[in-house]
């Protein structure tokens, strides 16, 4: 099941309100959300809920045995076997058909590439799961003894399929002790329906526009067409993965859950280590406190450290090279960032570290987009006009013309405007209600289009449930 | 959601809420709680206040907002029917375990609750018109609906382009543009085109969709599918074969062509193959067959309504005029205009409304569906199956009453062979092997030859040449529309001819017609290398499936041309 969906929305969504909103205690408000997050889940996964279930299962008896044996081999044991365990189950649902595609490609080596669909919300899951178990270790958490409230942390459904990575120590406090406040629930409809929009209204539209030009062929797209289309691109995954966020974070609060932010407005950063604590900042963080403090020892190894956490943030992205290169793009523009020093790149004006960042940005979404090297190639020669087409033509003209108020409304929302509109509403007691009342009038009326729209939809897949 | 409101009791809520906002509560980022003196404490006591009770203020009205929603999405009646897209909407799943393992079941109902939703028509009409804001609209027309890819072609005097035939004539689609385009290199192509904008007096401004574009010409909407180009080989093949086959037999091949022929603005051409260059190259490598090109006479009647604007085929009037250019053709007489009777039929939108992706203007502006009774009804009309077994005795023209389907008013559509016995008496018995282009053509021969077979090209279960002798066929014509001869339609045309003698006669229900239809999409992406050739519905066919459920789509859709 998408939230982005009437079934959802309509169905599902105040179902699983009223039954929570029934009772006011926190065991039986549990269980209803554990219940409906099994069925939300099982929707769309009615075999590999089981493989949700199980994975919740061994890591916490796992996680159990490491508070257990803290001090003996027995802990290390068990976090290796959480380890394996978790990782193996990426390695076989996610890149098996990689790794075979990869190893034929070796002379006289030919093995039969296994069809494996992808569970959804594996890599989400996973690394909650990994969190857990290695704040466990590190004893930065409690250990969580009863079953039931791991099931909650790892499937809660407005989380469960595509993030943000929620940290067991966000939510550890407020699995058996939460309440919703007015707050919550005002804030976390608002958010949502926010969400929502971005989503169906702005990540849907920007989508046919992609669509048409990098649908199939594109050696014969015209320069100004491929920069259009890769900037259009650019801020369909923004709104589609970000709306989803928001819609995550305003369930959450409904619920009286309180997730950290995952996405802090990325096009407004100026260098690309910025932007990478303001884009998917759950992934970010996730690599940062995992993998990159492990500890390896000398200057050098940091700086292959920090290749190895960008090759696997690529790899998060999906099996496919241009995943893994994409990440290690991202990598070499951060490693050159850290060559320069932070003081040398201050003294850079603002205009060139903004142009210098949004071009490798957008550009890195081409390599994002393009999983067929050729496609890829055709791409980088027609961003220069390498092809010898033409520099613009009548159709992405005409797009762009059909379509400017989308893209005008689409390029503001990636400015924090909300928040220079909430700073204004509070500046005095009188302010604030105007300015909530604008809020509601606006959020509500996002809610109606966004469901208007998805009368019309055909399909809307969410980007994130690849990965 | 009633209990959303009612959990706690708000009193209580408020104490929680305003305390933990003074206090500086974890959930209340930002600058309260920072200490300070007296009175900005105070002030921000006041300011928290007032944001809790803006945020209840605000609840009651999200909730019952939300509870009104819910009442119409829920409990109002479901659509059943959609009068736009002309299908039964989906219907609540039957449960098996088989479906709901493999997750159908789930998705079933789902897509049942989203494609029953009350009003379903008038709020898609509605989103539509939401898009349609998108953005700035040349004379009131604009971009609807998924969009389907067809790449810009190699323009003329570009050095690596020009090496398919269809490429180099999709940018000579007019003698003035083909002169202009040689004497201008590759860089200045832009400046053509700007330059052709601002002379050009037809010009249109016109949108681009699902390879099919939207454009206002004279006072009303026009929807055309892009044509790509294609030599055609397949189909000029066939028909030779034929040729050979039957020596004794008169072999004639008209391929229509569409209406972005006639009626593509200027500024569009680069993304239009021209029809006419293609026709022509195919009729100069036909041996023993008479090639047809109805371009010159179609073109002198642009004026008038001889194609459709809302759907993807001629009018009966365009059909009229290509009859006529046959009847001359094969030297028989010909019934003019005058013999027939005219009828419309209002309120007709086709099927490019859907294949625009629901372009709203397209909808609001219907035209009229005409077309031509002959006076003197001295006919006969029998309907027999795709293996020509007999069904029924019936008339030549059906009353559709399904407004988007009036395009099978003619012959009943693709659904059946049929044979006519006209009062002519000439000795000439002609088969007609069509597409659906045939349908609106066929009626103008009643006055022309003795007696006329009319079989579909693609649906055909028979061996084609034996039926041609089994028949004692004097005339074989091949008429099609461009695209059915450049496409996979054309493949068909050689299977029919050398399979195995008669196939064994297999009933014309719906099963059967599904299956070669659906043999001829599978074959069609083997075949076909650019994506463009195919009709725009076989590109468009999946996303409308997506939508409408399984088989909701219909058999309509999928014959195609």
């Amino acid at each position: 099941m998408v939230f982005a969906d009437l079934f959802f929305l309509y169905i599902f969504l105040p179902a699983c309100l009223l039954f929570y909103f029934l009772n006011k205690n926190v065991k039986y408000k549990n269980a209803v959300l554990i219940v409906f997050s099994l069925v939300f889940y099982a929707w769309g996964e009615p075999t590999v809920v089981f493989l949700l279930i199980l994975s919740t299962i061994v890591n916490w008896l796992l996680g159990l045995a490491i508070d257990k044996h803290r001090e003996d081999k027995m802990g290390k044991l068990a976090l290796g076997g959480s380890l394996t365990f978790s990782l193996g189950m990426l390695v076989i649902f996610k890149y098996m058909g990689f790794i075979v595609e990869n190893l034929n490609a070796i002379p006289f080596v030919s093995l039969p590439v296994p069809k494996i669909t992808l569970p959804i919300g594996i890599s989400f899951y996973t690394f909650q799961i990994l969190s857990y178990v290695i704040d466990c270790y590190w004893g930065k958490v409690k250990v969580q003894k009863n079953y039931f409230r791991f099931l909650l942390f790892v499937s809660l459904f407005p989380q469960l399929i595509a993030g943000p990575i929620v940290r067991y120590s966000v939510v550890e406090k407020e699995i058996d002790n939460r309440k919703t406040t007015v707050t919550d629930l005002a804030e976390g409809s608002c958010r949502f329906m926010i969400g929502l929009a971005k989503k169906v209204i702005l990540a849907n539209n920007l989508w046919t526009i992609v669509e048409s030009f990098f649908g199939g062929d594109i050696s014969g797209l015209s320069v100004f067409a491929t920069w259009y289309t890769v900037i259009v691109y650019a801020m369909y995954v923004y709104f589609d993965f970000s709306g989803y966020s928001d819609m995550a974070i305003g369930l959450g609060r409904i619920f009286g859950f309180h997730f950290d932010e995952n996405f802090k407005y990325p096009f407004i950063c100026r260098n690309i280590a910025e932007f990478w604590q303001r884009w998917h900042i759950s992934l970010g963080s996730f690599f940062r406190d995992y993998l990159l403090y492990v500890p390896i020892g000398g200057k050098i190894h940091a700086h292959i450290n920090l290749f190895i956490v960008w090759f696997c943030t690529g790899m998060w992205h999906g099996a496919s090279w241009n995943y893994i290169i994409w990440g290690l793009y991202f990598g070499i523009f951060i490693f050159l960032e850290q060559l320069m020093g932070k003081k040398r790149m201050k003294a850079i004006p603002a205009v060139i570290t903004h142009i210098y960042s949004k071009i490798v940005i957008i550009v890195g979404f081409g390599i994002f987009y393009f999983e067929d090297f050729t496609q890829l190639g055709n791409f980088f020669k027609n961003l220069v006009g390498l092809n010898g087409n033409a520099l613009t033509d009548t159709i992405s003209a005409t797009s762009l013309i059909n379509n400017c108020f989308l893209i005008g409304v689409a390029v503001l929302a990636c400015f924090p405007v909300s928040k220079l509109v909430n700073k204004l509403s509070d500046r005095s007691t009188r302010t604030i209600a105007v300015g909530q009342a604008l809020k509601v009038a606006y959020c509500i009326s996002l809610l109606v289009i966004s469901s208007l729209l998805l009368v019309d939809a055909t399909s809307n897949p969410f980007l994130y449930f690849r990965f | 959601m009633n209990n959303k409101k009612r959990y706690g009791s708000p009193r209580r809520e408020q104490k929680t809420a305003v305390f933990n906002a003074v206090k500086g509560a974890p959930y209340s980022k930002g600058t309260y709680g920072m200490p300070a003196e007296k009175e900005e404490v105070n002030i921000n006591r006041r300011k928290s206040d007032k944001r809790f009770w803006a945020r209840l203020a605000s609840l009651t009205v999200i909730v019952p907002m939300y509870i009104a929603l819910l009442v119409f999405a829920d409990l109002l009646p479901r659509s059943t029917v959609s009068n736009i897209e002309k299908r039964n909407l989906a219907t609540f799943p039957e449960f098996s375990w088989n479906d709901y393992w493999s997750g159908q079941y789930t998705a079933d109902v789902a897509n049942y609750f989203d494609d029953t939703v009350p009003f379903r028509d008038t709020l898609k009409q509605a989103a539509s018109y939401f898009n349609s804001i998108f953005g700035i609209k040349y004379n009131d027309v604009q971009v609807s609906g998924t969009m389907e890819v067809v790449n810009p072609k190699p323009k003329d005097g570009d050095k690596e382009g020009a090496s398919s035939a269809a490429a180099s004539s999709g940018a000579a689609s007019s003698e003035k543009n083909y002169g202009k385009s040689i004497s201008s290199d590759s860089d200045s192509q832009t400046d053509t085109d700007t330059e052709k904008q601002v002379k050009g007096e037809e010009i249109a401004e016109g949108v681009y969709a699902n390879g099919v574009i939207v454009v206002y010409q004279d006072g009303h909407y026009r929807a055309m599918s892009m044509y790509g180009g294609g030599s055609g080989d397949a189909y000029v093949n066939a028909v030779n074969n034929y040729a050979s086959d039957l020596p004794g037999v008169r072999v004639y091949s008209l391929v229509a062509p569409t209406a972005s022929e006639f009626y593509t603005p200027e500024n569009f051409s680069d993304y239009n193959a021209s029809q006419e260059d293609d026709i022509v190259d195919m009729n100069s490598k036909l041996h023993n067959v008479t090639g047809i090109n109805v371009c010159p006479a179609l073109l002198s009647h642009k004026k008038e309504t001889i194609y459709t604007r809302t759907d993807h085929h001629w009018m009966s009037l365009g059909a009229y005029y290509a009859a006529k250019e046959f009847a001359s053709a094969a030297g028989v007489p010909f019934l003019e205009l005058s013999q027939y009777t005219r009828l419309t039929k209002p309120d007709y939108v086709g099927t490019l409304y859907t294949f625009s992706g629901n372009n709203a203007d397209l909808l609001s502006d219907p035209e009229d569906f005409i077309y031509y009774v002959p006076k003197k009804q001295d006919y006969k009309t029998e309907y027999y199956d795709y293996a020509f077994n007999y069904v029924y005795e019936g008339d030549l023209f059906v009353d559709v009453q399904v407004t988007s389907e009036y395009y099978s008013t003619f012959i009943s559509g693709d659904a059946y062979s049929v044979k006519i016995t006209t009062g002519v008496k000439n000795g000439r018995r002609c088969l007609v092997v069509k597409d659906s282009y045939g349908d609106a053509f066929v009626p103008f021969l009643t006055g022309s030859f003795e007696e006329v077979y009319v079989v579909d090209m693609r649906y055909f279960q028979r061996n084609l040449v034996n039926f041609v002798n089994e028949m004692g066929i004097t005339d074989l014509l091949f008429t099609c529309c461009s695209y059915s001869a450049v496409g996979p339609n054309a493949d068909n045309l050689e299977a029919i001819r050398t399979s195995g003698v008669t196939a064994a006669p297999i009933a014309p229900d719906d099963k059967t017609e599904e299956s070669s239809s659906q043999e001829e999409s599978s074959s069609s992406e083997e075949i076909i290398n650019e994506p463009n050739d195919l009709p725009a519905e076989d590109a468009q066919e999946p996303s409308y499936d997506d939508g409408s459920g399984e088989d909701a789509g219909g058999e309509y859709y999928e014959e195609g041309y």
